[in-house]
């Protein structure tokens, strides 16, 4: 598989009255065409930031970015415009991603018109196709999003970001705002969507049992950094940062014969506001040395594909 | 496309639909329009004229031939004030117009825009706001001088600052929602994304602060003209009107409470019709 976006050490920083923020710090990783790349973490930890750096919606502070093989770190007009039309969002929460004052067909319409691709009927009937194809009823054609519930609000984004089919979509915690019960419909239609357009996935979600179903890549994130990749069924099988362990720990099981032991973290979660160097975990880390405060933390590969962010992940795991 | 527009809160349609079906809207809306239309027909209903003198009738009180009595010189009270109508509903009107937009522009810019033209416009906008409003609307008006368009402008002017900084509130809630971010990810330019999305979003809630304010204009030109800095005498003006009669308060109050009375019932009908739009444009502000 080819690679789709390489991302090479990119940061991303806010500066803020009370220092800088460091909400994306030195992350590199890869995704290749066709992959879905789940991207976990905690609230506050990065994630978002990080899908929307990659797509040029927040312009990035360090870093290279390469798209299909091209670097994209620093875009014209022109350039971004093009970009565009590759690489897609969808957001978390389907009752702010809609405009209130617009129908759902003028929500799907717009990128299709300004493509300038469709005209006239064409773009009526492409529209009409695909509200058809993300499974919006032809009743809800001219409904205005508050009429709808957040089922087909979600579907809607989802029809808008597919209108130009793009090879590169984030989804930014598509399921968080929903039911149970449509998170499932929506993750099932994100998949076939996946298939019949070949698309690649970021997968940004805090929701672990989600992400084990959907993506074939985890990326675990903790305070702007990555602490652990891996394909999704080696990380779930054996996990070798500390942090990683601790949030899969946290998984509720139903094995009442085997129940997992629950590592509870100590302590809070440290500001990202001007962060000491070093790993950002240690100070809740139960392993942390002197060693894990130095600056320029190393990326340890573990096994193929594996990586891990830890200086101690040899010791701790016996390797 | 839009056949289901009138269902949505927020259109105007919508907004439409429920002043019909509010009776306090109705009463004001019907005041408002009835003397509006009385103002501009007196010359042809009634057979004094607003500046037709009558020693005669001079101080009369309300009778049958003036039903609001005479003033000084024997002029019909309640041709006056009906032809006075236009003036200080209009002049409410203009500068409300005037002002809203002039500070719905600057709040767009400075909202949108952030950063240091933010901090400009909005520290400019404060020297005004540090002044209470009737005395900058008094000074702007004494240093332009007395006139109608005058009254319009110091009134207008007076208002732009708190429309300035509510739509600069408004465009900074709706900049940072999600649909923005999306208006861009689709490639919308930045002058669509202003336009189709930030705009008609972030105006609304100006209606109902709009509509307050015309009542809020038409006072402040009736306080100036009383105080001799507006429409001067002999134009019908209420405010100039009561100032003339309040030399006269003891001896003639009639002079003096149909001008006041319908100063405040203008007033009134203008919020009567505000509190209808806001409840229209936002169910939850409802008592």
């Amino acid at each position: 598989m080819a690679a789709l976006l390489e991302v090479e050490h990119l940061k991303k920083y806010f500066p803020t009255g009370r220092g800088t923020v460091h909400a994306v710090d030195d992350v590199s990783f890869t995704i290749n065409e066709g992959e879905t790349m789940g991207l976990v973490g905690e609230s506050g930890c990065g994630k978002s930031t990080l899908g929307r750096t990659c797509i040029h919606l927040l312009e990035s502070t360090e870093g290279k970015l390469l798209f299909q093989g091209e670097d994209v770190t620093h875009l014209n007009k022109k350039q971004l415009a093009e970009f565009r039309k590759k690489v897609q969002i969808i957001f978390q929460d389907p009752f702010s991603s809609l405009n209130p004052r617009m129908t759902i067909r003028d929500t799907v319409i717009e990128p299709l018109m300004l493509s300038r691709q469709f005209e006239g009927a064409q773009l009526e009937k492409e529209a009409e196709n695909l509200m058809d194809l993300v499974g919006i009823e032809r009743r809800f054609y001219n409904s205005y999003p508050h009429e709808l519930d957040g089922g087909r609000r979600q579907r809607a984004g989802v029809a808008r970001a597919i209108s130009l089919k793009p090879k590169f979509v984030v989804c930014d915690e598509p399921v968080s705002a929903l039911d149970v019960s449509i998170q499932a419909q929506i993750l099932n239609l994100l998949m076939d969507l996946q298939d019949e357009f070949h698309l690649t996935y970021m997968f940004v979600t805090h929701d672990l049992s989600v992400v084990r179903h959907i993506s074939s890549k985890i990326c675990v994130m903790y305070l702007g950094q990555m602490v652990e990749v891996a394909p999704t069924k080696e990380l779930f099988d054996k996990q070798y940062h500390p942090y990683t362990k601790a949030l899969l720990s946290a998984i509720p099981s139903i094995d009442i014969h085997h129940q997992q032991k629950r590592i509870m973290l100590k302590g809070e979660i440290t500001s990202p506001i001007n962060p000491k160097p070093g790993c950002r975990f240690a100070p809740r880390c139960l392993y942390a040395t002197d060693e894990c405060r130095k600056p320029d933390q190393p990326l340890v590969e573990v096994g193929p594909d594996h990586f891990v962010s830890c200086c101690r992940v040899k010791e701790i795991n016996n390797l | 496309m839009k056949s289901r527009a009138s269902d949505k809160p927020g259109s105007l349609a919508y907004v439409g639909k429920y002043l019909l079906h509010s009776p306090s809207a109705m009463v004001g809306l019907c005041f408002l329009v009835g003397i509006m239309i009385l103002s501009f027909l007196t010359p042809f209903i009634f057979k004094y004229g607003f500046r037709e003198l009558n020693i005669r009738a001079q101080y009369s009180t309300p009778t049958l031939e003036h039903p609001f009595g005479c003033d000084e010189v024997g002029r019909d009270i309640m041709v006056r004030v009906l032809y006075g109508a236009k003036y200080t509903i209009s002049i409410g009107i203009f500068a409300t117009a005037g002002g809203g937009l002039m500070g719905v522009i600057l709040g767009a810019i400075a909202g949108y825009r952030g950063g240091l033209v933010d901090s400009f416009i909005m520290r400019f906008l404060d020297v005004f706001q540090s002044f209470p409003a009737i005395l900058l609307a008094i000074a702007i008006a004494a240093v332009l001088g007395p006139g109608y368009w005058k009254v319009i402008l110091a009134c207008g002017i007076t208002g732009i600052p708190g429309y300035a900084r509510m739509m600069r509130a408004n465009i900074l809630t709706v900049r940072g929602s999600e649909y923005i971010e999306a208006a861009k990810s689709i490639g919308c330019k930045e002058s669509r994304v202003v336009v189709k999305h930030v705009i008609p979003n972030a105006f609304s809630p100006m209606i109902v602060s709009l509509a307050m304010g015309v009542a809020n204009a038409g006072l402040a030109a009736s306080s100036l003209s009383f105080l001799g800095f507006g429409v001067v005498p002999p134009t019908p003006e209420w405010g100039s009107m009561l100032s003339t009669a309040r030399t006269y308060i003891l001896e003639h109050p009639h002079m003096v409470i149909f001008p006041g009375l319908f100063i405040m019932l203008t007033v009134l009908s203008f919020n009567l019709v505000g509190d209808a739009i806001r409840d229209a444009l936002d169910p939850k502000l409802r008592d």
